[in-house]
Formats: C-alpha cells, sequence, structure tokens
C-alpha cells in the first residue's frame, strides 16, 4: 500500500537541500506575514476624536460628555455650537464620531422619560465606527443605571470575550488558518506537478512506489514544515500580541492537524489537476482568496447571505476559523465543536479520495 | 504475423501477448497484438506516432490495463500482477525523466530505494552499473549537468539497478547525437548478450535492422513481425516485385509510372524511383501465372514494358533493374496495403 514512503521522503528531503531558498522562503514568509498583519491589526481603537454639539449644558450633560472621555475610547477634540458643524468635522475627517446632546436631555432624565442622544459616525471605517457605537451604547447603559427611573438609551450590548474590542484577536486567531492555507496548498499542489513537468513522474509509475506512498513521501516533509510555521505563528500571537489562549493547546493542535489534512487535501488534488506550475498556482490562489471573505476571516460567518454559506462551506478555513476563536478566545471543548470536526474529516476524507482517483484516472 | 503459442508463463525474459487490445472510448489505440519474444532478444517496435507504441509500452509495463487479451511479460499476467510486472521490468522513457538537481548517485540511489534493492547489495551495483554505462568519476555531478547521451545512459543505469530480466526503452536514441548513439547501441549489444531481453520503439530504420526482432505497428495493427533478415528474405522469395530505375528527369516518370500497368506503387529513392510490382492472383494449378514475376523471363517482359512507356514519355532511362527490399521498403508497402484496405 505505501511501498515507496522512505524512497519519496528521502528523496524530497534532497530536493529541499539543493534548493535552500525555497526552504527559508517556507519559514521566513510566515513569520513576516504574522507580525505584520499583527500589526496592522493593531490595538483597539481608542481616543477616538469627538465632536460634541451639547444643546442642555447642564450636570448631567456636562457629565455624559466626561463619561465619554474618561472610557479612553473618545478624546473630545471639538466643541461646536451649530448641527452642521459635526457633519463637517467627520466629512473633513478630522472627528470620527460625533456626539449631539438635545437640549431637553437633563429635563427628560429628571422626569425619567426615555430620552436619546445621537452619535454620528463615519460607516465607511468600520472600525472606528464599530468601536464608537459599542462604546457608546455601554456609557448610555451606565448612565441609566444610576438614573433609577429612566433608560437613557434602550440598547445595552453585553460584550463577553474581547470586553476591550481587540479586533486583532479576531484576526490573529484567523491568521493561523490563513498562513497555514497558504503553506499546506502551495507546497503540496506544486510537488506533483513538478514531477509531472520534469516527466519523472512517468518514470515512477513504473516503479513499485505506489500512489499512496508516493503522496505520503511528498507530503510528510511539508506537513512537517508547515506544523513549525504554524507554532512559530502561535508563539508570536503569545510572545508579541499578548493573545489570551484560553482553551487546551492539545486540542487545538490536534484539531489544526485535521485542518490541515484538509488543506493537503486540497493540494493534491490541485496537483493531480493540474498539467503544470502555472495552473497549479493559480488553483491555488482559489484556495486561499476566497476564503478570505466567505470563511468569515475578516467578517463574521453568519452575517453571509445563504448562498455564499454555502460557498464558504466548501472551504476547509470556515470550519477551522471557527474551532480556533471556539478554543483560542473563548475557551470551548471539544463538545461544542463536533460539528466542525465531522466537516473537517469529511472534506478531508473525499479530497484524498478524489485525489486517488484522478490519479488512477490518468493512468488508466 | 505469427501467433503467440508458447505457455505464458515460461521464463524470467520473455514477452509474450495474445490478442492484447487497448480501446480509449471508441477509439482502437492497440489492435489485437500478438507478439513473442525470447530471453536476450533485442525486440524493435516501428511505426509512426501515434500507432500506438507508447499504450504497448504502458500495457506491458503494468501501468494501463488491456481492454482485452492477454500479455505477460516476465511470466507474470500484467492484467492480474501488475506489481509484480513492476518489479521484473526496467523502463527507460523518451523524455529525461531523472531528477537534474540531484547527482548521478543520487538519483541511482533512489531507484535502489523504490525498488527496495538491499542495502548490502545496493553499493556494488550502483558501481557496476556506473562503469558499465561509463558514468564512473560523475557520481556527484547534477545529473542535469550532463550530455544528452550521458543523461541516457544514466537512465539506462536507474532502469537496471534492480537487475531485471527485461528492459523496455521508449525511442532511446531520440535527440541523441550520433556517436553517443553508437555508444548507446554497444551497451545494448551488451546486455542483450548478457541475457537481458530489450524491448525497444525507435524511428530509425538504421537501428530497427541491428535489431533480433521486429515488428511494425500502424493504427494500432501489427502489420509485419519478424527477423529484419527473413522478414528480406521472405520478401524476396516470395515475389521479388522490386524494380529501380535511374532517369531523368524524375518526376514525370513517377508520373508516368504510376499509371503503367504491372506497377502497384512508386516512390522516390534519392535520384531513382522504386517500384512494386502487381501482386499476382491465386493462379489456377498448372498455369505459369505463378511464375509470372519471378521468372526471369517474365521480369525482361515486363522491364521493356515500362521502357517503351518511358521513351515515349520522352525519359531517358539510365538504369532499369531488380532490388532486394530494405526494411524500410518492406514497412512503406505493409503500410501502403493497410491504408488501401482502410480507405478505399
Amino acid at each position: 500500500m505505501v511501498q515507496g514512503v522512505s524512497a519519496v521522503l528521502r528523496k524530497e528531503m534532497l530536493h529541499l537541500r539543493r534548493d535552500p531558498f525555497t526552504l527559508v522562503l517556507a519559514f521566513v514568509l510566515p513569520i513576516v506575514e504574522a507580525i505584520g498583519f499583527g500589526f496592522s491589526v493593531g490595538p483597539a481603537v481608542r481616543h477616538i476624536p469627538l465632536a460634541v454639539y451639547d444643546e442642555d449644558r447642564q450636570a448631567a450633560s456636562r457629565r455624559l460628555v466626561d463619561d465619554f472621555e474618561n472610557s479612553s475610547f473618545f478624546e473630545a477634540r471639538y466643541r461646536v455650537f451649530r448641527p452642521g458643524d459635526l457633519e463637517e468635522l467627520i466629512r473633513g475627517g478630522r472627528a470620527k464620531a460625533a456626539l449631539h446632546i438635545p437640549p431637553d436631555f437633563s429635563r427628560d432624565l429628571d422626569a425619567g422619560i426615555p430620552t436619546r442622544v445621537q452619535l454620528l459616525v463615519d460607516g465607511l471605517e468600520v472600525q472606528y465606527a464599530s468601536s464608537a457605537l459599542n462604546a457608546a451604547s455601554s456609557i448610555g447603559a451606565r448612565l441609566a443605571g444610576d438614573h433609577a427611573r429612566a433608560p437613557a438609551i434602550e440598547v445595552a450590548p453585553i460584550v463577553l470575550y474581547n470586553r476591550d474590542f481587540r479586533p486583532n484577536l479576531f484576526v490573529l486567531s484567523g491568521l493561523l488558518a490563513l498562513i497555514l492555507t497558504q503553506c499546506g496548498v502551495a507546497l503540496s499542489s506544486l510537488t506533483l506537478v513538478r514531477e509531472k513537468e520534469m516527466g519523472s513522474y512517468e518514470q515512477l509509475i513504473v516503479t513499485p512506489i505506489t500512489t499512496l506512498g508516493l503522496i505520503l513521501g511528498k507530503i510528510i516533509p511539508y506537513g512537517v514544515i508547515s506544523a513549525i510555521d504554524g507554532l512559530i505563528i502561535v508563539f508570536i500571537s503569545l510572545a508579541l500580541f499578548q493573545f489570551p489562549f484560553q482553551g487546551s493547546v492539545v486540542l487545538f493542535c490536534a484539531l489544526s492537524l485535521l485542518f490541515f489534512l484538509a488543506v493537503l487535501g486540497y493540494g493534491l488534488l490541485i496537483s493531480a489537476i493540474a498539467r503544470n506550475a502555472l495552473q497549479a498556482i493559480l488553483l491555488a490562489l482559489i484556495l486561499i482568496f476566497p476564503p478570505i471573505f466567505f470563511s468569515g476571516f475578516d467578517h463574521p460567518f453568519s452575517l453571509l447571505p445563504p448562498a455564499l454559506k454555502v460557498v464558504g462551506c466548501l472551504f476547509p478555513m470556515t470550519f477551522y476559523l471557527d474551532i480556533s476563536r471556539a478554543i483560542m478566545v473563548r475557551g470551548q471543548g471539544i463538545a461544542d465543536l463536533w460539528g466542525d470536526v465531522g466537516a473537517l474529516a469529511a472534506q478531508a476524507a473525499v479530497l484524498f479520495g478524489l485525489t486517488a482517483w484522478r490519479f488512477r484516472k490518468t493512468l488508466g | 504475423m505469427q501467433a503467440a503459442v508458447e505457455t505464458p508463463g515460461s521464463g524470467q525474459g520473455t514477452i509474450v501477448t495474445e490478442r492484447l487490445t487497448k480501446r480509449f472510448g471508441a477509439r482502437v489505440a492497440v489492435d489485437a497484438v500478438d507478439l513473442s519474444i525470447g530471453p536476450g532478444e533485442i525486440f524493435g517496435l516501428l511505426g509512426p506516432n501515434g500507432s500506438g507504441k507508447t499504450t504497448i509500452i504502458r500495457m506491458l509495463c503494468g501501468v494501463l490495463t488491456p481492454t482485452s487479451g492477454r500479455g505477460f511479460v516476465g511470466g507474470h499476467d500484467v492484467s492480474r500482477e501488475p506489481e509484480a510486472v513492476k518489479r521484473a521490468i526496467g523502463y527507460v522513457s523518451q523524455k529525461f525523466s531523472l531528477y537534474p538537481d540531484l547527482t548521478v548517485r543520487e538519483n541511482v540511489d533512489f531507484y535502489g530505494d523504490a525498488y527496495r534493492v538491499p542495502a548490502h547489495e545496493a553499493e556494488g551495483r550502483k558501481r557496476e552499473l556506473l562503469r558499465l554505462t561509463g558514468l564512473e568519476g560523475r557520481e556527484n555531478q547534477a545529473a542535469g549537468s550532463l550530455s544528452g547521451g550521458l543523461k541516457q545512459r544514466l537512465a539506462i543505469s536507474c532502469a537496471l539497478v534492480h537487475r531485471p530480466r527485461i528492459l523496455f526503452l521508449d525511442e532511446p536514441t531520440a535527440g541523441v547525437d550520433p556517436v553517443a548513439r553508437r555508444l548507446l547501441w554497444d551497451l545494448l549489444f551488451f546486455l542483450a548478450q548478457e541475457g537481458t531481453t530489450l524491448f525497444i520503439t525507435t524511428h530509425y530504420m538504421d537501428e530497427a535492422e541491428r535489431c533480433t526482432h521486429v515488428a511494425y505497428v500502424y493504427y494500432g495493427k501489427l502489420l509485419v513481425s519478424g527477423d529484419p533478415n527473413s522478414m528480406k528474405q521472405e520478401e524476396i522469395a516470395a515475389t521479388n516485385r522490386r524494380l529501380e530505375i535511374i532517369c531523368r528527369p524524375l518526376m514525370p516518370a513517377l508520373a508516368l509510372l504510376r499509371d503503367a500497368p504491372y506497377v502497384d506503387d512508386v516512390s522516390v529513392f534519392g535520384q531513382a524511383l522504386h517500384i512494386r510490382l502487381k501482386d499476382v492472383a491465386p493462379a489456377p494449378p498448372g498455369s505459369d501465372a505463378f511464375a509470372f514475376f519471378s521468372g526471369a523471363a517474365r521480369r525482361a517482359e515486363v522491364m521493356e514494358v515500362l521502357r517503351e512507356r518511358l521513351a515515349a514519355g520522352g525519359i531517358e532511362v539510365l538504369a532499369l533493374r531488380s532490388v532486394y527490399p530494405s526494411l524500410e521498403d518492406i514497412f512503406v508497402s505493409f503500410t501502403r496495403q493497410m491504408d488501401k484496405r482502410e480507405f478505399l
């Protein structure tokens, strides 16, 4: 069944030794990406430049503005006295949020009548906008708690995880998925194609080396490289970005391996289909870019339209993102993750089956 | 054409097929091919591109399963025991198929590993092969930096590392310079003398003449098979129907002779025309029609008719004589007969 694994494995190591540049790339690129992505996502958005138009000018309204500033999410940089100025400041990009307190704010508050302040945000800058909205509504809720009789703002979101809105937790937890996909697909899809391009494939098939032996012999070295890459990324996340890893590291590693198998399955299928390296690279890109949009990498999967959810389910990353966020950020155990595990296992099985079938077909 | 009558399982160095057939969808790539090749033979398979040579090799190497018919290589059934077939043979492909970034030694080692040659045997075998193929002293050179001829000999070393009794070579001399070709053939003769059966595909007629056994395939069908010398003898004995004419101008003569009586086929051969006279219908017993072309008197009569026809066309005949067919003549005439049967 697996005859030839050790022969192919030894040969692949020789190829790698002859080609140190590829080896360096395989290690250096993911590290650079991890550090770069981590910093580009940056810390939580704080000190949002705020413009304030206080029509009330009473103790209660001043306290509301103080609360905004004390939260450290906002910095009241501008005070204006005409409603049009608020929009002007936001449009000019000088303020990222604007607070408008109506004239009857403190009167309504004292009378116990539900009252409203208006927060203007620039919807284009999602990071600012969501931080501002979230921070404002929790400030509003706190204020309402002080006035027993009147809820000042009706929506009071409860934030359980990532209380300080560190967006890099969300992205960093997905980064490993992205980089493992890149390494796994790129390395595995090219190896078999290279044999075809060199003509050595024709020679290999007349030896007693079996398809499975060939595939395993090729996967093992690249699998080891990618696993080391994975560990480096986890280390960078923990050490450099103080990632608060909540769940079981062992479980996480085990499920990462499962994910990696599914990714390798795609890579091998690509190499079985592609006739040359260019085709293989173009096919591999399908697996590297679309998941960023369809798998919930930076946009929650649950918000996707149903048709795109179906597309998302084709990518192993969709399930792995769910797994990694559950384990890393929320500290969940395997009991909550069987659905994702099943999906990944099914993908890996189907892909390896298709690859073996495709190989037999090319020969027959 | 000969039928395979040996018991299929007889002997390590034999290749026997019985109505070996491969279809790809509706297309018949290999059509009921019968072959019988003994140990130590140099078997040359000829035929135009796309005639099914590579498909035959792939079936005999256990890589492709025949649609019908049977094939036995080294006594192993290619359909039922492809893995045993793979271990019994070596294969040298048309393209350079080794790893250019690995050294000569590493390439041979890889195939030793692939065929699971025991470690204590591998080293000695490797040295023996590199000496045999003239690669001694180049052990640490990258395979990609070898010349075409040396690459081909490295490929042969890799294919022989597990001591197969049968070696398949798919157009081994394509793109190899004449000196390297001669050296390669010296190596092949040596291997055959050692008892290795060689199965070679080639386009070169001079190479075919060096084989102990040749076969010609055309559109998947085996047209002719046998040893080159006796094939020529048979052709001569059966009916010497070949004439050579040296005349001026050549091309009008070609047109004239195409329509001439008794002429079956004319082709240009350098400065001369080769004529193949028409086949004789099976003659009734007692009549002298059977001896029509072999009888010298009758042939002289035919020659006279052709000479007159050419003279009437204003063509100067410098020489007109009987010739012996070359292997190429034989293959060309078989191909034309086949084309007429298929398309007319």
